[in-house]
């Protein structure tokens, strides 16, 4: 990208149950992103959130939730298509050069709610709200698809639940299952119900309650005292497949191809770059995390993709998925992760994938780097 | 550094009763249709598409940018839908706005709808925008909401209910000049004052339609502007303020702002002018089209605006200041008391203001406008932004 976009710092909360009003939980983890960055609330300029008015259950829910998010009297905006989409616009208001430094939340508590119900009614009413269609049955029918395809991409899922959940004790983070952290035995694998064929319970990441918050900030004159190291912000791309699973290509995943070029080439770099030290995707179930890898380039035949580290924070299997946050607490994972990361790597580079909507409508593409 | 951005092309369907109205994801295509055939473009132009959906509880879908991808021509390309109340419309604008200033597209396309009352009376959505606990119960709602406003407007600054009953006359009148406008017939200030109270002091004829219909705009970068076909409305000055969520925390000693007057909007329409280089609004600002949902929110409006000082706008109202033919004409379009499509009602401000910029507002045209403001508002009336178009690009 034409300019310097970096990433401050984060926080955020992930837990089954957040004990604590939605507003509450809000303004403690912006206030604790503040902090991180080193920063007060008077040195930001913007707010972007990212939040769903029928999973919070108020119809214009920002009213309450933004000043909580640290809007009052600023210029605020929701993206309430996709938390990702809210980091987006966050670089696309620091890169006009209009202003400094924008602090980003998004959330969602499904524990508050039916998460299920709320996503049905997202369903076309005329045609598919009626044959109950619904997020984990457009999965259960990509999958199918996939598999069909791909049969190798069965027994591979198995180790893509294996591999996140044993990355996320690693992390030490919690799950929503209290045994999460130890190794899964075959047979808990094999008694796991089928939910929508031919996906396994165990095989769909669990929904969890989640609030996140970044600090977007212009190039090396906003680094502040903070206590995270920056991170930049080198190149974005997102696109949308249409609504109708009969219509899209739930395979080749056009929309998730073009995402990733456009947010390579404004990153200046190629995929097969030995600068990537490893990628962060959407595992909303196992299968989701091959079919990106393949999509991508990073894999085939269904496979595990081995060459690079693929989501080592743990993922939503290992972890659990935010309801509606998820990417913005997978772009903060890969943030810390990459900060952390060893000087001495020569590969300082993060890619990071989220999607939203049925089987991955909306695809968002970030690419992070500690230089 | 910024890159100037314009807008170059407008469509609005006929805005009209839901009932009578055609399908969303149709009402859609039809607005982006026009905007596009009005700047000589078609959808491979556009660069990227951002869907302007307030709360979609009126229309009946949850998160319907999913379900009208198609709709609006975004299938495989960048799409962000935005969502801020009744600023829906024009933060959408702004968001595309945000997407060409910052070097990275060109062309985008802003779109919206809304089917009002689809999903039954749009006041008992509304209802459902405050806090459950305490104030669904009231019942709270938007017309209670600016009626409250409007009582203490009064005590602050002597309104009557003819002057508010003068703004919906000019309105109305403006509106039958306006092929697009969803209520046209003629009212009297007899006629508003004999409709009867909604919540007082606001009348039936004080009160804004539920419609149905669609606008887009579509945005160009300077640098891909085709000189020889696209007649630019520049974008000089955008913003958006947030003021507190509780209307109690409006009034009273340690209130930032009082809740009868527009304090809010008065700080955005500071930082809109002060990007635009606007010193003097009185004398700088040739027409305005202001988000006023009920004829009370016209008159803390224009003060907010610096348009008059406050406490003057009943007078000036009285006096025809803002008429179509006055002084400083606001909402010539018959603004939001006659079209109320709440997705895009900013959007619609923001539509006008264009075409009026562009020469193109036929009937409803102020004579050589250079800069003209579009303002929204949303949420409990705590959410506003203002646009400053100019016919001549200008930045500072």
């Amino acid at each position: 990208m034409d300019g310097s976009v970096v990433v401050l710092g984060g926080a955020e909360l992930a837990q089954p149950v957040i004990d604590n009003s939605l507003e509450h939980a809000i303004f403690l983890t912006a206030r604790a992103a503040l902090r991180n960055a080193g920063l007060e609330i008077s040195d930001i300029d913007d707010v972007v959130i990212a939040c769903s008015d029928q999973i919070d259950g108020r119809a214009i829910s920002s009213m309450i939730t933004s000043g909580p998010a640290g809007a009052h009297l600023r210029d605020e905006i929701n993206l309430a298509s996709s938390p990702s989409h809210a980091v987006a616009m966050a670089a696309l208001r620091v890169l006009s050069g209009q202003v400094k430094r924008v602090l980003v939340s998004s959330w969602g508590k499904h524990s508050e709610g039916e998460l299920e119900l709320a996503e049905h009614l997202t369903t076309d009413p005329f045609f598919d709200r009626d044959i109950g269609l619904s997020e984990i049955a457009a999965m259960g029918m990509q999958v199918s698809l996939f598999r069909s395809r791909f049969p190798e991409a069965a027994s591979a899922s198995r180790e893509v639940v294996l591999k996140n959940r044993h990355n996320a004790s690693k992390a030490s983070l919690r799950s929503p299952d209290p045994d999460s952290d130890r190794v899964l035995f075959e047979d808990e694998f094999e008694k796991s119900p089928i939910v929508a064929f031919p996906l396994k319970r165990i095989e769909i990441a669990q929904p969890i309650d989640g609030v996140c918050s970044i600090v977007i900030a212009a190039g090396e004159d906003t680094i502040g005292a903070g206590e995270s190291e920056p991170i930049w912000l080198r190149g974005v791309g997102w696109a949308s497949d249409g609504y109708r699973l009969g219509e899209r290509s739930l395979l080749d995943l056009p929309h998730l191809r073009f995402a990733v070029s456009e947010a390579l080439r404004r990153a200046r770099l190629r995929f097969d770059e030995e600068r990537i030290a490893f990628v962060e995707v959407d595992d909303y179930c196992a299968d989701a995390e091959l079919l990106t890898c393949q999509v991508l380039g990073l894999s085939d035949n269904g496979g595990l993709q081995k060459d690079i580290p693929v989501n080592a924070s743990g993922g939503y299997l290992g972890i659990g998925r935010p309801a509606f946050s998820g990417g913005l607490h997978r772009f903060h994972r890969a943030v810390e992760a990459l900060a952390k990361s060893s000087h001495e790597n020569q590969a300082d580079v993060a890619v990071v994938q989220s999607s939203i909507g049925f089987a991955g409508q909306m695809q968002t593409v970030f690419v992070l780097s500690r230089t | 550094m910024t890159q100037k951005v314009a807008a170059i092309g407008v469509g609005q369907t006929e805005f009209r009763k839901t009932s009578e109205a055609e399908s969303y994801p149709s009402l859609l295509r039809q607005a982006a249709g026009r905007a596009l055939d009005s700047s000589g473009l078609s959808i491979g132009d556009m660069d990227a598409i951002v869907l302007a959906l307030a709360p979609e509880a009126l229309m009946g879908i949850n998160h319907a940018e999913r379900w009208c991808v198609d709709a609006v021509g975004a299938v495989g390309k960048p799409l962000m839908r935005v969502q801020t109340g009744g600023t829906t419309g024009l933060s959408a604008v702004q968001a595309g706005y945000h997407h060409i200033a910052s070097g990275m597209f060109d062309k985008v396309l802003v779109v919206g709808a809304d089917r009002v009352a689809e999903s039954g009376d749009a006041q008992q959505i509304f209802n459902k925008i405050w806090d459950p606990v305490f104030e669904r119960a009231l019942p709270l709602t938007t017309i209670s909401m600016i009626a409250m406003s409007a009582v203490r407007y009064m005590h602050l600054h002597g309104m009557t209910e003819r002057q508010m009953a003068r703004v919906s006359v000019k309105n109305h009148a403006n509106a039958m000049l306006n092929p697009f406008a969803h209520l046209q017939q003629r009212v009297t200030v007899d006629d508003v004052l004999n409709s009867r109270y909604l919540a007082w002091p606001i009348k039936l004829l004080d009160a804004c339609p539920q419609s149905a219909g669609g606008c887009a705009v579509v945005l160009s970068s300077e640098r891909s502007l085709d000189a020889s076909t696209h007649v630019p409305a520049w974008i000089s000055g955008i913003a958006l303020t947030g003021d507190t969520y509780f209307i109690g925390d409006r009034v009273g000693p340690k209130a930032t702002h009082d809740y009868g007057d527009a304090g809010a909007l008065e700080d955005a329409a500071r930082k809109a002018y002060l990007m635009a280089g606007i010193e003097d609004p009185k004398k700088e600002i040739d027409v305005v089209e202001t988000y006023a949902s009920f004829s009370p929110v016209e008159l803390h409006n224009v003060e907010a605006l610096r348009l008059c000082d406050n406490g003057e706008a009943g007078r000036l109202f009285e006096d025809g200041y803002f008429d179509l033919r006055g002084e400083t004409p606001v909402n010539p379009s018959g603004g939001v008391l006659c079209s109320n499509p709440i997705s895009v009602t900013a959007m619609v401000r923001f539509a006008e203001a264009t075409l009026q910029i562009q020469g193109r507002a036929g009937a409803r045209q102020v004579p050589e406008v250079g800069v003209a403001v579009a303002t929204g508002a949303g949420g409990s009336h705590q959410f506003f932004n203002v646009a400053v178009l100019t016919a001549e690009p200008r930045q500072s």
